[in-house]
């Protein structure tokens, strides 16, 4: 068990498994188990828990008393925003899954979290494989530039608009995420079927990857607003997510489109999501993103 | 457990990927066949409790077993009142709690809780029936999801303590039918209506059909568990 020295009550000297999965600044996820053991295995690489487990470490440069504030708010925030979603971000065909992990257990003081293990990947683990699809295909065909066929574009369009959309729905319930990235949007590993059950996709092609359901992570800078300016900041900081992760996406060279028309696809899927108040945010958008000009030219 | 056989085997067919926590069950810790050799009283019952350690709590394992149609409630009861210490048990009424996951999310948050010196309530035990409230209000958790004299279905849980004699005790002192714990049995025993109101939950409109609480039901209720008091 890795740095289990390091784990708060109870899971300090558990006997569960802990695989670690991402380390942040502010925290480090697990993998483990919780409230049950029965969990499914990811086929890839035999790592299995229900859970994931986000812990919240001391952090030694802070002060104790500010430290532990910090923590227990941050921690407490996203739990809140969590439970609250479980219930209002579902859109009329969800069934058995939400855009959201669910809560299944908190400590604030001694910062952690459990919410439901999403199986799937990250958004930007989905588009860099797509990505590193089309190089493999281009390189079999011995073609010069980098676009890529109608069929693998949609799959990539159909991704973004449901980002859009599933953005839409979230300010709609009246939260912005603060950290709209790549990495705090996974696509499950299952498709909705029309019963509204969720399916398991056993042996799908890795385009079929791209089709689940987007599931939005880490709210831990999420706050309650209906502001146009806030909402038009969540849209602006996950344009320039896109653009500096997916660079070669956002400039159209796959699609030979100019740039931002990719980004329209999300747009103009948040657009029909939010209806008449989304007018409003998209227009917002554009100062957000002038000022946003504006600065970086000043340096 | 008839004739001396481990926890009945009710491992729900196969989970699809992100499948939901409600169907699936904590570890089953089998209890010892040299345990139930020495209880021969056990032998000849046909019991379902069932032990369950509960993932990062393995020394506090947890005895569990439901009763259908107890006759003796209003003793039961009694005994709490009294703080006979014989009967420190979380008795809950089966009919508002929703899933296994319901159960155990608030024994895990009791045990938490106590293992970190902030229960709210006498002991882990009271403290189970108080966290399955979505609020602070300790008389009013016990008056809904503890036992009371008319309660008919009780799911019973004891933290710790010795298996053998547990069972033995509740077989002895609680007048009912024993039968699993789980998901299916809550969900046939389950007042919809009850659940809705002390959760807050939507029910369906007038003239739309009755399809259960739903899965966004239970995610909301294991959240506001957890967030309560916080
Ligand atoms: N519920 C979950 N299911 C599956 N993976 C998760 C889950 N929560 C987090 N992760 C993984 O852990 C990473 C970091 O989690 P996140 O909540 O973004 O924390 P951080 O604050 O460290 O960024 C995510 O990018 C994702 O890969
Ligand atoms: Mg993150």
């Amino acid at each position: 068990m890795p740095a289990s020295r390091l784990l708060p009550t109870p899971f300090h000297g558990s006997e569960e498994a802990f695989h670690m999965i991402a380390q942040g600044a502010e925290g480090v996820v697990y993998r483990t188990n919780f409230l049950s053991s029965n969990s499914s295995t990811s086929p890839s690489n035999d790592i299995s828990g229900n859970a994931a487990l986000k812990i919240r470490y001391p952090k030694p440069w802070r002060h104790p008393i500010l430290d532990r504030r910090l923590t227990r708010q941050r921690i407490l925030a996203e739990a809140r925003v969590l439970v609250k979603l479980s219930r209002e971000l579902r859109a009329p065909g969800d069934g058995i899954s939400g855009a959201v992990p669910n809560v299944l257990g908190m400590s604030s003081e001694e910062g952690w979290l459990a919410t439901e293990w999403i199986e799937g990947a990250t958004v930007k683990a989905g588009i860099r494989g797509w990505e590193e699809r089309q190089r493999v295909l281009r390189e079999k065909a011995q073609r010069g530039d980098d676009v890529a066929s109608e069929a693998q574009l949609e799959v990539l369009r159909a991704l973004l608009r449901r980002i859009g959309a599933v953005v839409g729905r979230l300010h709609v319930c009246g939260i912005v995420h603060g950290d709209l990235t790549t990495s705090n949007m996974m696509v499950r590993a299952c498709k909705p079927s029309p019963m509204g059950k969720a399916e398991a996709v056993a042996s799908t092609s890795d385009d079929d990857k791209l089709e689940g359901e987007i599931v939005l992570l880490d709210f831990g800078l999420a706050q309650q607003s209906i502001a146009d300016e806030d909402r038009a900041v969540d849209l602006y900081v996950l344009e320039r997510a896109f653009g500096s992760t997916h660079p070669k996406v956002m400039e159209g060279r796959y699609s030979g489109q100019s740039a931002g028309a990719m980004f329209d696809e999300v747009l103009q899927a948040y657009a029909v999501a939010t209806g008449k108040a989304g007018k409003i945010t998209l227009r917002k958008l554009e100062d957000v993103r002038m000022r946003g000009r504006k600065k970086s030219m000043l340096g | 457990m008839d004739g001396g056989c481990a926890a009945p085997e009710r491992r729900d067919g196969c989970q699809a990927f992100g499948a939901k926590l409600e169907n699936t069950l904590p570890t089953v810790v089998k209890s010892t066949t040299v345990l139930l050799y020495n209880h021969s009283l056990l032998l000849m019952s046909t019991f379902t409790i069932e032990a369950v350690r509960l993932p990062h709590l393995q020394d506090h394992p947890l005895q569990v077993g439901l009763f259908k149609n107890v006759a003796n409630a209003q003793f039961l009861r009694q005994q709490l009142l009294e703080g006979n210490a014989e009967y420190e048990y979380a008795f809950l009424d089966a009919t508002v709690l929703i899933s296994r996951a319901h159960v155990f999310a608030a024994c895990f948050r009791a045990i938490n809780d106590q293992l970190n010196n902030r229960l709210k309530t006498k002991n882990v035990h009271s403290e189970i029936v108080f966290d399955l409230s979505p609020n602070n209000n300790i008389a009013e958790s016990f008056r809904r999801f503890g036992i009371s004299d008319t309660t008919k279905h009780v799911v019973a849980i004891k933290v710790g303590g010795d298996a053998a004699q547990i069972r033995a005790f509740l077989e002895k002192n609680i007048e009912g039918e024993p039968a699993a714990l789980s998901d299916e049995s809550l969900r046939s025993l389950g007042d919809l209506a009850r659940i809705r109101k002390i959760y807050r939950l939507e029910a369906p409109k007038k003239g739309q059909a009755e399809l259960g609480l739903g899965q966004g039901a239970e995610s909301f209720v294991l959240g506001s568990l957890a967030l309560k008091g916080s």
